[in-house]
């Protein structure tokens, strides 16, 4: 009785996982077919907004901690972007000797007392240095206490109305701020965020960071590349895809694996500013700006279909810790929307995005663990499992490839061999660099 | 438990789907790779010497054999992107109008069905415009009147690029009727060819304070009109605190003596934003004689207010130490601190003690207000400047010291 029970059960949780499993992969085919293999848009003439005094100032700010020898780099792209009116505002933790000398040294920076408003509570600023080189480069060296509070610091410090986050790691063109801000310049008093796309590539294949020509589409093989590389591309797009689909439909959603976002500042601290708790602090905040109408900041939150530019792949284990941090996010963004249940639409919907990407690795999960419990148990025969696996590897493989289709159609995307190669490795993603993640991510605990 | 043949139909399936969509992706990339690689044999070929020289006709008899083999959109796309050269963009929309006919072009210029014709409608009207077809205008002002944000953004960009006068009465109308953000509006407006300044007069006398406001905002650009400085000063009583903010902000650029009077009124002003911008009027106009009046704003209640006022006094430059010093004994700390971050911007500490620090006797006087301003700065402030003063650290260091204020911290 028992036994019969629990076949029924097997079985249904495997047909039910693979339903869902199947209606996300033809959601992402019909959304990837219907908005993919479009021609690309004109780009936007930024040659008006670029050189206007109404073109609303931005605080950039970067955080930056340990041995961070782009960071130079960085500053030079980020002063350096089309836009009329910026401010970059680093904010230095436990930065190594060498980095800071480097930084001290291309930028002619000088230790500066400057008053400003500590709005919002931060670990304690230890100096702030001024460039003589370029007067709209501060540096503030604080005491560390996570990225969190760094972006804390800096919005604290921030003279402008918007703030922009970025990581020294992000290379991007000249207009990529612009692109980024439109939807704000647009409609300054009813936009609260914009959250834009930053795509991991291989580093051969990836722009010097922080400095910044669009590489355009890439034509010629760059040679052998690690699959481990391709597999972290093949994640961030397949992301861009998911975020792009939901927000299309939705009207809100959740942000890409990696993305740089600007901030209206009002709104930031109006929510207490970033979580210094959050698995992911801005991942958290556009959460909460986003489900928090009534109670916070009046607006709304936008997701621009422009790349802002993008970032090389880490190690497997550096990205089994972007994964498992994700996670945690959203974990903790589904305990917030419990805890608070609200009524509005925004967040149920919200609820169901979070729990979509939440849901469809666990699915996978299941459907892998029971068919070879029920292999082992003899349940099924032997060829189930096989034939599970040679579904699960294919059903991934076609989102890879329906998000290969999507970006088609935008600046930057894969082309010619690296296109192909990415399709040809899609398959093996599931049955290979998954249980690599899997392993790292329990080595790394 | 008799799962595999729904497993099996679904791996089948899976497998199919992946390789269908896989060649499906590579053949539009294929296609598109070739269409970019004759698109570029078209732009090479019209850039070449010999070609440039002859005429529109001739140009493009040179390159039909080309353009045939890519379709029509991507000879609409290439002629409508920026980075195209004007004599190519010349050819590219000649042949669009002799082989598919001006008539299409007007009707995708002129509304669009589905969002993923916006990029065909938006191409078709930079296309009209660049031919400068008699109907654009119009075109344009239905498109700025869209309810897709890029339709009415690229309507919008190429009304600000136009010569033509109703272009202006276009974008000034969408403004007072709020048909697009209006800071996006006067972004174009700043731009236009005819500078139009006439056209903004009428706006300062308009109903709607935010129509005020845009006219003054914009007139900025306009020294060279006698009646600007006058008329905008008429707003800094306007009963709209928006309104009064960018009079002054305006008159700040473009005035001299009614403006700083204006602005000296300004300080007063009950709304924080209209106080910073009128010390920053001030800072711009380089009026030193008014630094006493921007000081008292360094103790302002809001914080926006303080900071402009530190601006301004630092714009101002290095003349106005007597008021700053004043500063430095008030009894509100915001005030002593923000005099003492001046006269750290200024250079005029770092001078002093670099000054004295040489000197084998010092000035008391000198040194009195070195005292007061380290004192009035604080710790860090001392600090700072040991660090930035490099070799001379360690004399700076014992004059600190002699000073009594030696728990400096700096290495």
């Amino acid at each position: 009785m028992i036994a019969a029970l629990l076949i029924a059960l097997t079985a249904f949780a495997v047909t039910a996982s693979l339903g869902y499993l199947m209606i996300v992969a033809a959601a992402s085919v019909a959304g990837a077919i219907s908005r993919g293999g479009r021609r690309e848009r004109a780009a936007d003439a930024y040659q008006a907004l670029a050189g206007s005094r109404f073109t609303i100032p931005v605080s950039v700010i970067v955080p930056v901690d340990g041995d961070c020898s782009t960071i130079s780099h960085s500053v030079e792209a980020l002063l350096g972007l089309n836009y009329p009116e910026l401010e970059v505002v680093v904010v230095a933790e436990s930065l190594s000797d060498r980095s800071w000398e480097r930084l001290k040294k291309d930028w002619a920076l000088e230790p500066k007392e400057l008053f400003y408003r500590r709005t919002l509570h931060t670990s304690p600023v230890n100096r702030i240095l001024g460039s003589d080189r370029d007067p709209r480069l501060v540096v503030i060296e604080k005491a560390p206490a996570g990225r969190a509070d760094a972006l804390n610091c800096g919005v604290s410090f921030a003279r402008y109305r918007y703030v922009v986050s970025v990581n020294p790691g992000i290379a991007f063109d000249a207009d990529a701020l612009l692109r980024l801000m439109s939807p704000a310049l647009r409609d300054p008093g009813a936009v609260l965020a914009v959250t834009s796309y930053v795509e991991r590539r291989p580093a051969s294949a990836a722009m010097h960071p922080g400095v910044g020509t669009d590489p355009g589409p890439q034509t010629s093989d760059p040679g052998w590349i690690a699959a481990a590389d391709d597999y972290q591309r093949l994640a961030s797009i397949r992301s861009w895809m998911a975020s792009r689909l939901a927000w299309h439909q939705l009207q809100c959603g959740l942000p890409p694996l990696d993305g740089v976002t600007a901030w209206r500042r009002d709104a930031v601290m109006e929510l207490g500013g970033f979580s210094t708790s959050a698995a992911d602090a801005e991942l958290d905040l556009l959460v909460r700006l986003q489900t928090s109408q009534g109670d916070g900041p009046s607006g709304r939150v936008v997701r621009t279909s422009e790349v802002f530019g993008d970032a090389a792949t880490s190690t497997v284990r550096g990205a089994a810790v972007l994964a498992s941090r994700r996670q945690n996010a959203l974990i903790e963004a589904l305990k917030t929307f419990r805890r608070a249940p609200g009524k509005d639409r925004t967040r149920r919907t919200m609820t169901i995005v979070v729990g979509v990407e939440l849901l469809t690795s666990a699915a996978q999960g299941i459907v892998a663990v029971l068919i070879v419990a029920a292999a082992l148990a003899g349940w099924v025969s032997w060829r189930a499992p096989y034939l599970t696996f040679l579904l699960l590897t294919f059903g991934y493989a076609v989102v890879s490839a329906s998000a290969l289709l999507l970006r088609g159609g935008t600046p930057g995307a894969p082309s010619g061999a690296d296109l192909k190669r990415l399709l040809l490795r899609a398959p093996l993603e599931f049955a290979v660099y998954r249980p690599a993640l899997i392993w790292a991510r329990l080595v790394g605990r | 438990m008799n799962l595999e043949p729904i497993i099996l139909t679904g791996g089948v399936v899976a497998v199919l789907l992946w390789a269908g969509l896989a060649a499906y992706v590579l053949h539009i990339d294929r296609r598109r790779t070739a269409a970019r690689s004759v698109v570029a044999a078209i732009l090479d070929t019209l850039s070449a010497a010999d070609v440039r020289s002859v005429s529109t006709a001739e140009r493009l008899t040179r390159v039909v054999p080309l353009l045939d083999r890519i379709s029509r959109d991507m000879i609409l796309h290439t002629a409508a992107d920026g980075s195209t050269p004007r004599d190519t963009v010349d050819v590219l929309t000649t042949h669009l109008v002799e082989r598919w006919g001006i008539y299409t072009l007007v009707r995708e210029a002129s509304f669009h069905r589905k969002s993923r014709d916006i990029w065909r409608r938006t191409a078709s009207m930079k296309v009209l415009f660049h031919l400068n077809h008699p109907q654009v205008v119009d075109i344009l002002s239905r498109a700025v009147e869209s309810s897709s944000a890029e339709v009415a953004s690229v309507g919008l960009t190429l009304l600000g690029t136009s010569s033509d006068e109703r272009a202006t009465g276009i974008l000034i109308d969408a403004l007072k009727q709020r048909k697009q953000s209006p800071s996006r509006i006067a972004v174009h407006l700043e731009h236009s060819p005819l500078r139009p300044a006439g056209a903004y007069r009428p706006l300062l006398r308009d109903a709607d304070p935010l129509v005020r406001f845009w006219g003054a905002t914009l007139l900025a650009e306009y020294p060279e009109f006698d009646w600007v400085e006058s008329e905008l000063a008429l707003l800094v009583t306007d009963v709209d605190a928006r309104v009064r903010k960018a009079a002054i902000q305006s008159l700040g650029r473009v005035g001299d003596e009614v403006a700083a009077s204006a602005a000296m009124q300004l300080l007063r002003d009950p709304a924080a934003f209209v106080r910073a911008h009128a010390a920053r009027a001030l800072g711009e106009l380089e009026r030193s004689d008014t630094a006493p009046a921007v000081a008292e704003l360094l103790g302002d209640h809001d914080w926006w207010v303080r900071t402009a006022a530190k601006h301004a006094l630092e714009a101002m430059g290095s003349e106005i130490w007597p008021v700053l010093m004043r500063c430095l004994d008030h009894p509100d700390e915001f005030v002593r601190n923000g005099a003492a971050e001046v006269f750290q911007n200024l250079g005029i500490l770092d001078s002093l003690i670099v000054m004295e620090a040489a000197s084998d006797d010092p000035s008391h006087t000198k040194i009195d207000l070195l005292r007061r301003i380290a004192a009035a700065g604080g710790l860090r402030l001392t600090d700072s400047l040991i660090e930035r003063s490099g070799t001379a650290a360690p004399r700076i260091r014992n004059l600190l010291t002699s000073m009594g204020l030696e728990q400096v911290g700096a290495a």
